[in-house]
């Protein structure tokens, strides 16, 4: 559960759920209920955004898009290897799994937020299989331990080579049955976390922003600014209680290692400029300034 | 394995025979599209399958509008069901208000006759592409469908359905249709809405479902299709009056029109149904009278 090579994306998670719960919040707290509309179409679309990324990776790497290659080789994702899966159907066709162990919901939950997770859970996985299945394939959510009386989430993929037409059918499946296949390694390493949630975080900021300006307008996106420091905010003290649980200091050197803007942006995957520059003053400076006052 | 005919009463044996023969009409022929067409078969019957969902969905919807009845999930599942009441058939409602539904389904019928006559395939299929079709085109496409545990998939022990409309979802115009505190002026449902009955229901069911076999089938493949339908239509009839004659045996009642009409979702002369009315394109009623109604009734004598 905690091996060393595992504790800095673990910390990443974490970093990136508080950008979630405090970019959400952000916008409830300037648009109420209405907001929810916002963080359910960004939720939404980041998810799209990274299931098409997905998509194009696979193939140009030459793989089959499908839904085992999806569950087994994520490559502009990053698994944090706290999640516990238990597999019930997996193959090129149907991915079908209970969630144990949720530490995005385990951090919402901890710190007052659990009702920002339905919203995520509904929006960002669908999104993420209609993208790269093309809106051929089916994300459903049966069960939620949001919800009193249940203590796992089911999700059931489906991507059927009967719902794509016949021509595309040789890119995504080995065959029209589909046999049941390994299923995936509790853990998959991955080779980059930093970058992987770097990534993620620019696809739900940018989405956040594109969602709340096309529903309020250009000036709206100031909550997000909001939003961004308020996660850098509650991003020091979380990490000096990690630091503390791993004998280390809590510096510039931690904090490269352990988030995934750290205190210097560096803007590896092109965010736009406005974006860019938002992140910087925001959440970057922020961590900074929090940074120095608590050494 | 239960016997049907000590637990329940004659009424409740017509419903069950209603329901199983309805199940069973869907699965023979589904499952000939798919081993005479392969999956271009399978393909036409998902698709099929969608389209029924949807005119359910849709029925649905316009009987509870023309009752001013509010389109959301709590209404769905307890005003006016379009599916006649199985007694066999157990759920464990876990929440219903108007933005969500969640049940647990402990026992269906349909699965169970699915599993049992070797068809979960197709039982499967149908769960996957009915139940959003259904619910979606409800409520006017903005319907999430969770069910992602079935019966019919391999391994599940009960049906856990999250049917979802959230409010968010929804644009302003339609938000006080489905929710009446949106709507400040709602005075509630003019109209009672009957459940389906056993014959009549089933019967809807069961017509609508085949037609949208054979619209798909024919845009699709056409004569060749049409021939598939054909030899499931065949079994469907051989399937249907093994039953009768078991059934009319076991409750001990003679075996005639009569029985036949009350225990069979289909009307014993398609000419009396009125629902070809309205489905009475691509020569589905044509094609029921020449290849599955001579083989019904050469079976069971009548």
């Amino acid at each position: 559960m905690n091996r060393i090579d595992q504790v800095a994306t673990q910390n990443l998670q974490d970093c990136w759920s508080i950008l979630y719960k405090n970019l959400a919040k952000s916008v409830l707290q300037v648009r109420g209920k209405d907001g929810e509309v916002v963080i359910r179409r960004a939720n939404h679309l980041c998810g799209e955004r990274m299931g098409a990324l997905e998509l194009k990776n696979h193939r140009e790497a030459g793989k089959l898009t499908n839904l085992q290659t999806y569950f087994t080789t994520p490559v502009s994702r990053c698994i944090d290897p706290r999640f516990r899966f238990q597999w019930q159907l997996f193959n090129e066709q149907e991915a079908v799994f209970d969630v144990i162990t949720c530490p995005i919901y385990d951090y919402l939950l901890k710190t007052g937020a659990k009702d920002l997770m339905i919203s995520f859970c509904e929006e960002y996985h669908h999104g993420c299989i209609m993208a790269y299945t093309g809106k051929a394939g089916q994300c459903t959510f049966s069960e939620n331990f949001v919800y009193m009386g249940e203590n796992s989430c089911r999700f059931g993929c489906y991507y059927r080579p009967a719902n794509i037409p016949a021509a595309e059918r040789p890119a995504s499946f080995s065959a029209d049955r589909a046999e049941e296949a390994q299923r995936p390694d509790p853990y998959i390493p991955c080779p980059d976390p930093k970058g992987a949630f770097a990534l993620w975080g620019e696809l739900l900021l940018t989405c956040y922003m594109e969602e709340m300006t096309a529903r309020y307008g250009e000036g709206s996106v100031c909550a997000l600014s909001e939003g961004l420091k308020a996660a850098a905010h509650e991003t020091i003290p979380y990490l000096k209680q990690r630091s503390i649980s791993l004998r280390k200091p809590l510096d510039e050197a931690f904090l490269a290692e352990h988030t995934f803007w750290g205190t210097r942006y560096e803007n590896r995957f092109a965010l736009a400029e406005g974006a860019a520059k938002m992140v910087e003053i925001n959440y970057c400076r922020t961590l900074k300034a929090d940074l120095a006052s608590c050494q | 394995m239960e016997n049907i005919y000590e637990l329940y009463t004659p009424e409740q044996l017509e419903m069950i025979h209603n329901s199983d023969h309805y199940t069973m009409f869907y699965a023979i022929l589904g499952q000939q599209l798919i081993d005479e067409l392969g999956v271009e078969g399978e393909s036409a019957l998902r698709e099929a399958t969608r389209r029924y969902g949807k005119d359910r969905g849709a029925y649905r919807r316009q009987r509870h509008l023309d009752a001013n009845v509010k389109i959301n999930m709590k209404n769905l599942f307890s005003i006016g069901s379009d599916l006649p009441a199985d007694p066999r058939f157990h759920g464990d409602q876990l929440r219903l208000i108007p933005e969500e539904r969640n049940t647990h389904t402990l026992r269906c019928p349909m699965a169970e006759l699915w599993i049992d006559e070797g068809y979960q395939y197709v039982g499967r299929l149908y769960c996957e592409e009915f139940h959003p079709a259904c619910y979606s085109s409800y409520a006017f496409g903005y319907t999430k469908v969770g069910l992602a545990k079935t019966l019919t998939q391999k391994g599940d022990e009960y049906c856990a359905f999250n049917i979802v409309l959230r409010q968010e979802d929804l644009p302003e115009e339609l938000k006080p249709v489905c929710f009446e505190h949106y709507d400040p002026y709602y005075t509630g449902q003019t109209k009672s809405i009957p459940k389906a009955e056993a014959k009549t229901g089933f019967n809807l069911l069961t017509l609508r479902v085949y037609y949208y076999m054979v619209e798909v089938v024919r845009e699709r493949f056409g004569p060749e299709g049409i021939e598939a339908l054909s030899h499931g239509l065949e079994k469907a009839a051989v399937y249907a009056a093994d039953h009768l004659k078991l059934a009319a045996q076991a409750m001990n009642k003679p075996l005639d029109v009569a029985f036949a009409d009350a225990n069979y979702p289909l009307y014993w002369n398609p000419d009396e149904d009125p629902v070809w009315e309205q489905y009475n394109r691509h020569g589905a009623k044509e094609l029921l009278k020449k290849e599955f109604y001579p083989v019904l009734r050469r079976e069971l004598g009548l």
